[in-house]
């Protein structure tokens, strides 16, 4: 053996890859003068040119006459009766045929969908050609508390500072959000969506431009690209030759000419908007936004070729402290790629956002498909019996267990097939259903290859899943024991039947406590307490008439009886975005900096929102100094550090004055974030947004009142309100959306598993009729017949109950964590899961149940 | 005969080799050789699928050898020449030497 070693020998799987491939009368020479070669090399040359000479004699000797005949399939003799006995199976046992492929059905269509959802999910903002260099930049605010602050907004300032002190930024677009903005075209008068933003928009973003040059669309101050479907509506079809030079008045004062028609934006666009206005234009209107302390806009910046995040990251991390020091901004980019599945912050990290609902429903769709399978693992196994003597005569003509396996495998496969037919074409059907619910528009490209690839490998998967236990299970039968009538079922057979149906029923009550914890969260938000009230209010905005005689207005408003308070602001209380560093306090250090929201306001507005004041009193028209007074919220307080605020000095954007009431907190955007410190300015001057009030049951008069006032002050502009609350509900869309969506899977899972379990029930009621009918003939009550037949199910529910119960805390307890404000589990939540899920077992195998326990014992004692 | 084998240039030489060998005549060796008197380095894959061939065309035998540690205790397949092998270099030859002679002198001038 000594002398053996002394050799040195070839790596081992190159070795392992001849002795596949290899004739095995050929091999033992061959290898052998592959062995002596490899000696010689090593010697003299070294182990790694040694090395790559065997692999390349390996593979160089992979010639016709060295290597062994492979059968890829088995011969087609065989095939053809693998297939025949497949369909006779399928046929014979119609029942089980049938629950087998309905579960299936349900639970790859169920697949099908949250593929395509995913799908969907994962392509937004993925067609934008600089799309690896473009960047979202956030900021990232240092409190006091230590905490940070991410805002998704930066000031316009920064443009000129990115794009001449940092050569590693290639473009930069600075945007407002989208605005709604009246259209006057040739006497139309339309309300558009639309942004203002940097002259590089179609630089940067691949929006690519029908008509205008990408370069000069929006370097003229009052020049404006508008949208296909836009130009189609005010220019009719061949817009193309009519558009361009034409001007659009928006909200009836200013003048814009048409450089620029851009492609309808595609749905797989996050940003999402009808006209583009310039960026430098605005500012040249509202100077003020010319201050370091305000953050207005949203800022996306492409970066040079090569230039990695996180070189880029640090490079301009200071870009705001260095020329604004007292401002504790610190610069954080995102991919854009990023930006919609990852918009979650917190704490001045990327933590997370809708990929987390990408990623539960991946896990959903797996989770259908085990249940799925494991029916088909369940009733194909529970029959075995009936195929042991099949099995038995292959195995006598000489079936190898592996040809049982791949005959077994074969055969769930041929079955999945199927089901998979027919789900992608109720996919087809009911895809119009599933947009309409996700408030999507989701097709399937037939077309594409990667489609039809994944669903065979999806077939392949789930037929693999399907078959494993069974094949594995059948095929390992002893020939003797089948033939001479012995065979005998392992109680671990049974127990691996029983511990598979546990973990269907596992899964399912699980996504049932998900779906009603989720469903409790959702209705939990909708009527959360948030400081405020948000029903019955309506809003609109006002043009500059309205706004300067608003007494007036008020006035002939607060004549309608159904009107309760009316009030103005410049932002609706639910829906505030902006926020300023720019506040300083009596008694404020440096360090405690901290970002506001500001709302200009009347005296009315605390009234008109119900908001509590804590203590101090409200704006009034008496005092005149009001103009320079605050209110602040408990959180302002808290975040300045004040034990006693009232009275104490505080200025904001050049006005100095006091602080002379606390209101109580209420929430100025989804439940998601804390409530954020606000401070309320009285501005009636810049107030274009009217609050109306409506006591309940008459807004329409309300309504109609309000439609009164608009036109009389504003007849050029076309009469539109909104409701706070409904507003208020959009911010939650996403999470309605899923809530709706887990119910539905819930469902599926909960309607596969039963369909195994009732598989199951009929299977055992034929084979024990026998019994049954002797314990009937012997005093058994059809009662205690029942309870017998489905006690055995129930337990296996029940013990699923138990395990199911404390994975669903634990896993809600955390996916609430997500709330800042949430509600609590509650025990009575998980009760009903339980109870829920035995009571639809129940149902399921009773029916079994009682239709063996009322069958007459003679019939299935007579025949023997 | 009827049906006549011919034997390819590579195939004649490796016959030939074998020849050379006698009691040694095995791929390995077969390739050294061809290195060393010949100055040709080919690929023992090539080497081997040439013995298969001489083999079947009745040319050569082969019967397996003795173990050796070098080469992880596997046989050698050695070959040696069959009379028909003998025959067709013979031939070869022959048929050469006839061509020779008739190459008239003026053409090596």
């Amino acid at each position: 053996m000594n002398s053996q070693n002394q050799y040195p020998r070839p790596p081992r799987w190159i070795n392992k890859l001849l002795e596949w491939y290899c004739k095995p009368d050929q091999l033992e020479d061959l290898q052998g003068d592959l062995y002596e070669l490899f000696c010689d090399r090593f010697e003299s040359d070294n182990q790694f040119k040694a090395n790559l000479g065997f692999l390349w004699d390996v593979i160089r000797s992979f010639r016709p006459g060295a290597i062994k005949s492979f059968t890829f399939f088995p011969d087609t003799i065989m095939l053809q009766n693998y297939f025949k006995i497949a369909f006779r199976n399928i046929q014979r046992n119609r029942t089980f045929t049938a629950i087998n492929v309905m579960g299936l059905v349900v639970g790859l269509t169920a697949s099908l969908f949250i593929f395509l959802w995913v799908n969907d999910e994962m392509s937004v903002n993925q067609f934008h050609k600089n799309g690896p260099q473009i960047h979202r930049v956030l900021s990232n605010m240092h409190l006091p508390t230590g905490e940070i602050a991410t805002w998704t907004n930066v000031p316009f300032n920064l443009v000129k500072v990115l794009e001449e002190e940092y050569p590693d930024v290639d473009k930069t677009v600075l945007m407002t959000e989208v605005e709604r903005k009246l259209f006057s075209v040739n006497g139309q008068k339309i309300r558009e969506s639309g942004i203002v933003a940097g002259k590089d928009l179609f630089n940067v973003f691949s929006f690519s431009l029908l008509f205008g040059d990408a370069e000069t669309v929006l370097s003229d101050p009052r020049s404006m690209a508008i949208s296909e479907k836009t130009a189609e509506k005010y220019f009719g079809e061949n817009w193309l030759e009519k558009a361009a030079g034409q001007t659009i008045t928006l909200n009836n004062s200013l003048e814009y000419k048409i450089t620029g028609v851009f492609e309808d934006i595609p749905e797989q666009s996050s940003l999402k908007f009808d006209f583009v206005t310039p960026m430098d234009e605005m500012i040249s209107r509202q100077p003020w936004q010319e201050h370091w302390g305000n953050f207005n806009f949203q800022m996306y910046i492409q970066l040079v070729d090569g230039i990695g995040l996180k070189e880029a990251n640090q490079k301009i991390e200071n870009a705001i402290v260095k020329h604004y020091p007292s401002s504790e901004a610190y610069l954080k980019l995102q991919p854009f790629t990023d930006e919609y599945l990852y918009s979650e912050i917190e704490n001045g990290e990327i933590v997370g956002g809708r990929i987390e609902y990408v990623r539960i429903l991946s896990l959903v769709a797996v989770f259908l498909l085990i249940i799925a399978s494991i029916n088909f693992m369940n009733l194909s196994t529970a029959q075995s019996s009936r195929r042991a003597r099949e099995i038995g005569i292959r195995k006598v003509v000489g079936a190898t267990r592996s040809s049982l396996i791949n005959q077994f495998m074969g055969e769930s496969i041929i079955l999945v097939c199927l089901s998979m037919i027919l789900a992608v074409i109720s996919v087809e059907f009911l895809l119009p259903f599933f947009n309409n619910l996700t408030g999507k528009n989701i097709e399937v490209d037939y077309a594409s290859p990667a489609y039809w690839g994944s669903l065979l490998l999806l077939t392949f998967i789930t037929g693999m899943l399907a078959g494993s236990y069974p094949s594995l299970f059948l095929s390992s039968f002893k020939v003797v024991n089948i033939l001479k009538g012995t065979l005998k079922f392992d109680v671990r057979e049974v127990f691996m039947r029983k511990g598979l149906v546990i973990f269907q029923f596992s899964l399912s009550i699980l996504l049932i406590i998900a779906t009603l914890v989720v469903y409790q969260q959702m209705n939990y938000m909708k009527g959360k307490k948030l400081g405020m009230e948000k029903e019955n209010l309506i809003y609109m905005s006002m043009n500059d008439k309205m706004k300067n005689s608003f007494h007036t207005v008020r006035n002939e408003l607060m004549q309608n009886p159904g009107v309760e308070a009316v009030c103005s602001s410049n932002q609706s209380p639910l829906a505030v975005y902006n926020s300023t560093t720019d506040p300083e306090w009596e008694g404020m250090t440096p360090d405690q900096k901290t970002p506001f929201s500001v709302i200009k306001t009347d005296e009315n507005f605390v009234s008109t929102m119900k908001i509590q004041i804590k203590e101090g009193r409200n704006f009034s028209q008496e005092f005149s100094l009001d103009s320079n007074n605050f209110l602040i919220n408990e959180t302002a307080a808290k975040v300045m550090g004040l034990t006693d605020p009232l009275n104490k000095g505080l200025a904001v954007w050049g006005r100095e004055g006091k602080i002379i009431g606390v209101m109580n907190d209420f929430h100025i955007g989804s439940l998601h974030s804390p409530i954020k410190p606000v401070i309320l300015t009285f501005r009636p001057e810049d107030c274009w947004m009217l609050f109306v009030k409506t006591k309940s049951g008459q807004t329409e008069s309300a309504i109609s009142s309000l439609s009164k006032v608009h036109q009389e002050y504003n007849p050029e502009f076309p009469f539109e309100y909104q409701f706070v609350d409904q507003k208020y509900e959009q911010l939650y869309k996403s999470e309605m959306v899923i809530s709706q969506l887990a119910n539905i899977f819930a469902f599926i899972a909960m309607f596969i598993a039963c369909l195994g379990l009732l598989g199951l029930a009929t299977f055992t009621a034929e084979r024990r009729s026998r019994e049954i009918s002797i314990r009937k003939v012997l005093g058994a009550s059809v009662p205690e017949l029942v309870v017998l037949l489905s006690g055995a199910f129930i337990r296996l529910v029940i013990v699923s109950v138990f395990i199911s119960v404390p994975i669903g805390y634990f896993l809600m307890k955390n996916w609430l964590e997500n709330f800042a404000y949430h509600t609590d589990l509650s025990v009575s939540l998980f009760i009903i899961s339980g109870v829920m899920a035995i009571i639809i077992a129940w149902l399921t195998v009773s029916y079994q149940s009682i239709k063996a326990a009322i069958l007459n014992p003679i019939n299935s004692l007579r025949s023997e | 005969m009827g049906q006549r084998i011919y034997l390819g240039e590579f195939e004649e030489l490796i016959l030939l080799l074998v020849g050379v060998l006698y009691d040694d005549a095995y791929a390995v060796a077969i390739k050294a050789e061809l290195a060393t008197q010949l100055g040709r380095n080919v690929n023992i894959s090539a080497i081997h699928s040439a013995l298969r061939r001489l083999e079947e065309k009745g040319f050569a035998r082969s019967e397996m050898g003795e173990p050796t540690t070098k080469r992880g205790g596997r046989r050698k397949r050695l070959f040696s020449l069959t009379q028909s092998g003998k025959i067709a270099l013979d031939e070869n030859r022959t048929i050469r030497n006839q061509l020779w002679q008739q190459i008239p002198d003026i053409s090596f001038s």
